[in-house]
């Protein structure tokens, strides 16, 4: 027994590893620039792939492959840093961090085209050798990984700490300015982070590569993920905390694998994170001292702000904002309702049905990412919540769909506000890392509670909507459904916008501008930010509910992290705190993929070079943000 | 006639093999003068192996005109999210691979091409037990319609021959690590592993498994048969045993063989086999009902599938009871890299 425990902490340290290799590198940029790289996993797939073609097609030798691989990964590293982040120095502290979203995006789905999405065998051109201790083992692998580990996060510290360039790196993340004024051409610095860090993303790729012996365009995505969970586990800007946060990652998760069962490894490593951000936010061996400068754009700015709105260089410009009336969501819903009218083709009404919907959940996402300033990068697992509660309460009680559909919308609302207890004291980018590891959480849940969801294999049979009020009227058709969905969606956007524009959408605002002030102000903070995600809650919920009657079958790959990020793209781009810009945001790029079906597999391309293009020419959004 | 799968993400590789083979059956007939000199035309719709997508794409089917048959899907959960759309539609659907009970109990207008899990369990038992001589089994499964069901029944039936299931394991698609799980098959010392888990996943536990030293006898179902499998888990392929149904090395299947590898440069597997057959059974049913001067809908189509006679493909002979076929197992191994009839 003792010794299955201890070979599976050795099988815990071998994972560890690679995940404290992975979190080396976002640790070096967060400490270089406050800013949370999501391209960095996409660094990660890109630089196993480069090596993968020069080992197969050019038919270099490993090694060679992998010194071409660092190479051209430390000048695209580079590369980003001109292209998507140089621009947006002066924009709002939010528009860099949407902007590393954006090309993760595109990177990712590029590699599918490019290499297939299909995985491919990573040849390993040595003879692998294991070794055993009793029951427990490692392998030749593990040895080279951990060699090359320990040399980068050594040679990074020594860098960072003992060199003149490290230092001014170090210089440059506390103040630009003052480093500046010193005379540090703090754009050089920022180059070099982002070239160590490409640099960093190809060595653990390949690393990966030859742990998994196979490459998978899919796996940036989950792999970044993990080395951000361990990044923020042992402090973000610490390298010594990461690869101590890796570690405490890998056996965490080998833990749960062995002793709860290998489908709970992800919930129980998501939970950890959660709970490190609860009780010890700057992680294992960080600190805090950023924090008390006001945030962490306070160190930087002019004057110290929470708003994601705000640039450094000045607080938010004036920006034209459009927005419709309360009314006229009324208005437009019913004119939507309508709709059958014109046509009964029923993949129309039901493309149709599905942007509705998504403008009601993007419209959701806006409140907690723009009105109140708490980037959500989590917001599926909400309408995950809302849906699988429709299902369950019409199927498996026979609720009739009104009291389904707002017994689905309160709970996700109890739940959005639980969920948002642990982020009160975040704020900037934690608060963002923080609504990941719900979105996360979330997914997993749906994922492994058989009893209830059935996990991958999909809640299904869910009933027609059952009209209690109306004596039981069923609606069964789709065209049925289709008016359900615009008027419950126009009344829920109408009461959403009436309370934008009441005092408390203006107290939101006022603590996404500036928390301090406004708790200095005497307004109940928490209370209200609790407000803000139980509101939210109720939309994502009936958002979901909607959903799952249209659907009649729910399953969770609908509820991933990767369309949380979509969410929180479209409710950029309609301009963030705009909820007529996030409707319709919302509703046109839900169609429009539907209209270019054929063109499937550019869909997230086009979205990430939108995003790349409305931060640079108009970062407030579409329709302006409010 | 339309065919929807998934042609996106890891599933990529059944997606192509079934589209390329429904193509390459339907083109044969309309080389030949189509059905009664009309010819069979073909939508082709990807469902991301998503139950989501695959209701949307048969919605759009279904508001094809014209649509009288419908081949697809690959999984067992996208095919039933997709059946009360063309059930409602009366549109028959021949899903070539899904191989749940529960698909063709949906209405009567739903027809499969391979065994059913009940069936396949016990050539699963017979894989590792009597093939493979093991009688203290641990099975990995993956957490979806196909694992759990097939981790159930096959347990049942290995248990019934005197067999003797250690440990079973649910793994969640995508998953990568496989260590803790194999440290815990080390500690319950079994003699044999069935790998209930699509190819991608397989691969990397049996490489995992053979580094960490364990050369206990190994068998799969049939996602094992993709040569993807083989490609992705080199050398710890060696010695897997697999049963299929089809078998490209059979020199009775040639003439298919022949002509897919012309077309497509590479050797078709199972499932191209599958959608084939699941082509060519519905193609015969929608002739007959042409020669019967009958109208061309869904519904005499379903009528012909249901009752018209048996027919032989390149996976064995297809006689529909509820929807349900029963077709002979061949037992391969790999060696040298390649499939290999197992010998007895």
């Amino acid at each position: 027994m003792l010794e299955l425990f201890a070979s599976q902490i050795v099988n815990g340290l071998a994972i560890g590893q690679v995940y404290a290799l992975i979190a080396l590198g976002f640790s070096l940029v967060f400490g270089v620039s406050n800013l949370i790289n999501f391209a960095q996993g996409a660094l990660f797939m890109l630089g196993a792939f480069i090596a993968f073609t020069g080992v197969t097609t050019l038919h270099l030798p490993l090694v060679a492959a992998a010194a071409l691989s660092v190479a051209v990964m430390s000048l695209l590293g580079m590369l980003l840093e001109r292209l998507a982040l140089r621009p947006l120095e002066n924009a709002p502290y939010i528009a860099p961090v949407l902007s590393t979203l954006a090309i993760s995006l595109i990177v990712d789905q590029l590699a599918e085209i490019i290499w297939s999405p299909e995985g491919q065998a990573f040849p390993v051109p040595f003879e692998e050798v294991t070794y055993f201790f009793g029951s427990a083992y490692i392998t030749s692998t593990d040895l080279l990984i951990f060699g090359f580990g320990a040399a980068a996060a050594i040679a990074l510290t020594l860098f960072l700490s003992r060199s003149w360039l490290g230092r001014t790196l170090r210089a440059t993340a506390q103040d630009r300015d003052a480093a500046a004024q010193l005379g540090v051409r703090t754009s050089n610095v920022k180059r070099l982070a982002f070239g160590l860090a490409g640099a960093l993303g190809a060595l653990s790729g390949i690393l990966v590569a030859l742990y998994f012996k196979s490459v998978f365009p899919q796996m940036g995505l989950p792999y970044g993920l993990k080395g951000f969970a361990a990044a923020l586990l042992g402090g973000l800007a610490s390298t010594p905390g990461a690869v101590l946060g890796g570690l405490l990652l890998g056996i965490v998760e080998t833990l749960a694998s062995a002793y709860i069962g290998e489908g709970y490894r992800d919930l129980v490593a998501y939970t950890l994170v959660l709970v490190f951000l609860v009780f010890r936010p700057q992680g294992l061996l960080g600190d805090r001292r950023l924090d008390a400068l006001g945030g962490l754009g306070g160190a930087g700015g002019a004057m110290p702000s929470t708003s994601v709105l705000s640039s450094s260089s000045s607080q938010r410009k004036a920006t034209r904002v459009l927005e419709l009336p309360p009314w006229g969501f009324l208005a437009v819903g019913l004119a939507l309702a309508l709709l059958p009218v014109a046509t009964q083709n029923a993949y129309v009404l039901q493309a149709v049905a599905y942007a509705i919907i998504f403008a009601l959940l993007v419209a959701s996402v806006t409140l907690v990412s723009g009105s109140l300033g708490i980037l959500s990068i989590g917001h599926m697992a909400f309408y995950g919540v809302g849906a699988y509660a429709v299902g369950i309460l019409a199927r498996n009680h026979g609720w009739p769909a009104e009291a389904a559909l707002l017994g689905a919308a309160a709970i996700t609302a109890i739940i959005a506000m639980v969920a948002a207890l642990p982020l009160l004291k975040l704020s900037g980018h934690t608060a963002a890392l923080g609504t990941l590891a719900v979105g996360q959480i979330g997914y997993l849940v749906f994922m492994t509670w058989l009893d209830v969801t059935r996990g991958p294999m999909g809640f299904i049979g869910i009933p027609a909507p059952r009209l209690g009020l109306l004596g039981g009227y069923t609606l069964a058709s789709l065209t049925q459904k289709f008016c359900l969905i615009a008027v419950v969606v126009a009344v829920g956007l109408a009461l959403a916008q009436r309370l934008l524009n009441s005092g408390i959408g203006r107290v939101w605002r006022g603590i996404r501008e500036d928390r301090l002030a406004a708790h200095a102000a005497g307004l109940p903070v928490r209370r209200y930010i609790l407000l803000g995600f139980a509101l939210s809650g109720l939309l994502a919920g009936t958002a979901g509910g909607l959903f799952a009657y249209v659907q009649s079958v729910v399953s969770p790959e609908s509820f991933t992290v990767s369309a949380s990020i979509l969410l929180l793209t479209l409710a950029v781009l309609g301009g963030l705190g705009n909820l007529t810009g996030a409707a319709l945001a919302g509703f046109a790029l839900t169609l429009l993929p539907e209209l270019l079906r054929p063109f499937a597999e550019w869909r997230m391309i086009a979205y990430g070079v939108a995003l790349l293009l409305m931060l640079r020419l108009r970062p407030n959004g579409l329709l302006g943000a409010r | 006639m339309s065919a929807f799968s998934p042609i996106c993400p890891a599933i990529a590789e059944y997606g192509a093999s079934f589209k390329n083979a429904v193509e390459l059956y339907l083109d044969k007939v309309n080389a030949d003068g189509g059905i009664n000199g009309r010819p069979i035309k073909l939508i082709v719709e990807d469902d991301r192996n998503s139950p989501q997508e695959a209701a949307t794409v048969a919605r759009k089917i279904v508001a094809t005109p014209g649509v009288v048959l419908t081949i697809g899907s690959w999984s067992t959960t996208a095919s039933l999210a997709a059946a009360p759309i063309f059930a409602e539609a009366k549109i028959p659907q021949i899903s070539p691979t899904s191989s749940h009970p529960d698909f063709t109990r949906q209405s009567p207008f739903q027809f499969r091409q391979n065994n059913t899990d009940d069936v396949l369990a016990q050539y699963n038992a017979d894989t590792i037990h009597k093939k493979l001589k093991a009688n203290r089994i641990v099975i990995p499964y993956s957490q979806d319609d196909w694992g759990v069901y097939t981790v159930k029944a096959t347990t049942a039936a290995i248990e019934k021959d005197g067999g003797k299931v250690l440990l079973t394991e649910a793994v969640i698609p995508g998953a990568k690590d496989f260590r803790p799980l194999i440290s815990k098959i080390k500690a319950a010392n079994p003699d044999g592993v069935f790998i209930a888990l699509p190819y991608q996943e397989a691969s990397i536990f049996i490489q995992q498994l053979r580094q960490a030293g364990v050369n206990i006898p190994a068998g799969g179902g049939i996602p094992l048969t993709s040569p993807k499998f083989i490609e992705l888990a080199g050398k710890a392929a060696e010695g897997v045993v697999v049963h299929s149904i089809f078998f490209p090395g059979d020199p009775s299947k040639k003439a298919f063989v022949d002509a897919y590898q012309a077309k497509y440069h590479k050797l078709p597997d199972q499932f191209a086999a599958l959608a084939y057959d699941a082509a060519g059974v519905g193609v015969a049913a929608i002739s007959r009902v042409v020669q019967s001067g009958k109208p061309l809908t869904g519904q005499a189509v379903r009528d012909e599938l249901a009752n018209g006679p048996a027919y032989a493909g390149v996976t064995g002979v297809s006689k529909f009871e509820n929807g349900n076929v029963k077709k002979d197992p061949t037992f391969l191994v790999v060696r040298d890299g390649t499939f290999q009839l197992l010998q007895q």
